[in-house]
């Protein structure tokens, strides 16, 4: 890894670290207020973890779409090439993924102590064991962030390329998020298919790492020569 | 002779189905001031976002020592492109942007940058949403002055400064380029006031370069000859009269070509005054909308 990508990867993940500062306490609040106001048994049960899994995504998600926009003519103009910008942007979309998983369990484990807060991640997610569901949350949440990188990606090209891009996107979200709810719940578009079939935890992990190269490959030659707007 | 730097060779840029470069052809030295002038949308900034590889031609090449810059990780970061920017969410202060310009370009000098904030008079902590226009425009120039990169490129930078800002600016970029010669490309619409700091001039027009050449090359391209009316008009009667002014009975005529000696003769004898012309009533008048003139 050289220099100059190391500086990159370090500079936007400390810019997109700041906004889960923001985020991560909005949530927790949520948090607190739906678990002391709203008394159902399976809200009341529910640990913070649980509550924040999709939030993460969607944070994620719009991390994504915000990337070109803030980082792509800064980096430009420090001399960064898009190639090293797309690999930097990459590192950091891991890094904020798994710093974002850590501190979503840190508070839920603290939560856990208080006796007014639930500890319970997902019912269906309990029979896969927490090391898959951790696996499939973090490479769920990653594909988000490509997602929304692309969806950014396409937006700065043109309008077209950005609706575009949304589909595109919307479809490889789908893909990797169906794969891990009938890995880890057995369900497919909330339907239980466990009568018919069962997750194959491997092929799981091929399938998700092929829709990340394959994101990755689109993100690539999406940025290769995209122009820098000026004004 | 100083080694040839940045080289532009027949570029051409479509952007959709507009034609916004055609066949430009230019070529930099190292230690050089080059003034780029042109009209709203000749297309200045797109050929400068070309240089600094904001942008890749559709067609032709651009080099710099040789080298295509776009995408390439060596000289990539020996372009700096410094132009307006919308600075209305940057919470950052000018000593952030100066310390982030120094962790990607060696190069940068920040006890320099220092200088130029004092030089300037505004403060380096400071978020830069909070700065009027004109500061902001600072903040450029000074992170263009001290990144010291051998390709330096302004566009419109003194937009919004104030009169002693800009001087303070021209001086500094004297004693930047003496410090440490540099390719340096300033496009501004103050023409009158930037003349004296460029060493060559490049007029583009319409997305196509209508003159490269040094300086005082360039102003010997016309003249201006002024006396009574009827002696001007009989003396610029088969010239190429750009413009024509009258006060009273004087008349003064901006002429495009160069006088031979029975012309100059003739002048002394009418005794008409001939002075040279300045850059700004060359570049209004080579740029005006008439095909006589183009």
């Amino acid at each position: 890894m050289n220099n100059k990508l190391k500086l990159a990867a370090m500079d936007f993940s400390g810019q997109i670290f700041k906004w889960t500062l923001w985020y991560l306490p909005i949530m927790l609040i949520i948090y607190i207020l739906v678990s002391i106001f709203i008394n159902e048994q399976d809200i009341n049960e529910m640990s913070f973890y649980a509550m924040a899994l999709s939030a993460n995504e969607i944070f994620m998600l719009v991390a994504g779409i915000l990337s070109v926009f803030m980082f792509l003519e800064l980096s430009v103009s420090l001399g960064l090439t898009r190639r090293t910008f797309l690999r930097a942007m990459l590192l950091t979309g891991g890094i904020i993924t798994i710093a974002l998983a850590a501190m979503t369990g840190i508070i839920s484990v603290i939560m856990n102590f208080m006796p007014w807060f639930g500890g319970s991640i997902v019912v269906g997610d309990l029979e896969s064991g927490p090391l898959v569901h951790i696996l499939g949350h973090l490479l769920t949440t990653f594909t988000f962030f490509l997602g929304g990188f692309i969806i950014s990606i396409g937006f700065y090209r043109g309008f077209l390329g950005g609706m575009i891009s949304i589909v595109l996107s919307l479809c490889i979200l789908v893909a990797i998020d169906s794969l891990w709810m009938w890995q880890t719940r057995g369900t497919v578009f909330d339907i239980d298919v466990t009568p018919y079939a069962s997750g194959n935890l491997f092929m799981t992990i091929v399938f998700s790492l092929f829709l990340i190269f394959f994101t990755v490959a689109i993100l690539q030659s999406l940025i290769r020569s995209v122009p820098v707007k000026v004004k | 002779m100083k080694n040839s730097l940045l080289e532009i060779k027949n570029a051409s840029l479509d952007i959709k189905k507009d034609n916004v470069l055609e066949d430009i052809t230019l070529k930099m030295e190292q230690g050089k001031v080059y003034g780029l002038l042109g009209r709203n949308g000749a297309g200045k900034t797109t050929l400068l976002s070309l240089i600094a590889s904001f942008r890749k031609p559709t067609r032709g090449s651009i080099t710099i020592d040789g080298q295509d810059p776009f995408e390439n990780e060596t000289l990539m970061p020996q372009v700096d492109f410094l132009y307006e920017v919308d600075y209305s969410e940057e919470y950052r202060t000018p000593m952030d942007l100066c310390k982030l310009t120094k962790r990607y370009k060696n190069n940068f000098d920040l006890d320099y940058a220092k200088t130029l904030f004092e030089g300037f008079g505004i403060t380096h902590d400071k978020p830069i949403n909070r700065m009027s226009k004109g500061q902001q425009a600072a903040v450029n120039a000074i992170i263009g002055l001290a990144s010291n990169s051998p390709i330096t490129i302004f566009d419109e930078v003194t937009n919004g400064m104030d009169a002693p800002s800009r001087e303070y600016f021209y001086q500094k970029v004297l004693e930047a380029n003496a410090r440490n010669p540099r390719t340096m490309i300033l496009s501004t619409h103050i023409v009158s006031e930037m003349e004296y700091l460029f060493d060559e001039v490049i007029i583009i027009h319409h997305g196509r370069v209508l003159a490269q050449e040094p300086l005082d090359v360039f102003l010997e391209r016309g003249f201006k000859v002024t006396g009574p009316e009827e002696k001007v008009a009989r003396f610029t009667h088969d010239m190429d009269v750009l413009a024509s002014q009258n006060l009273g009975p004087t008349r003064s005529d901006m002429v495009l070509g160069r006088m031979d000696e029975v012309q100059q003769a003739e002048a002394r004898s009418s005794h008409l005054n001939i002075s040279s012309l300045k850059l700004q009533e060359l570049f209004i008048r080579m740029t005006e909308e008439k095909e006589s003139v183009q």
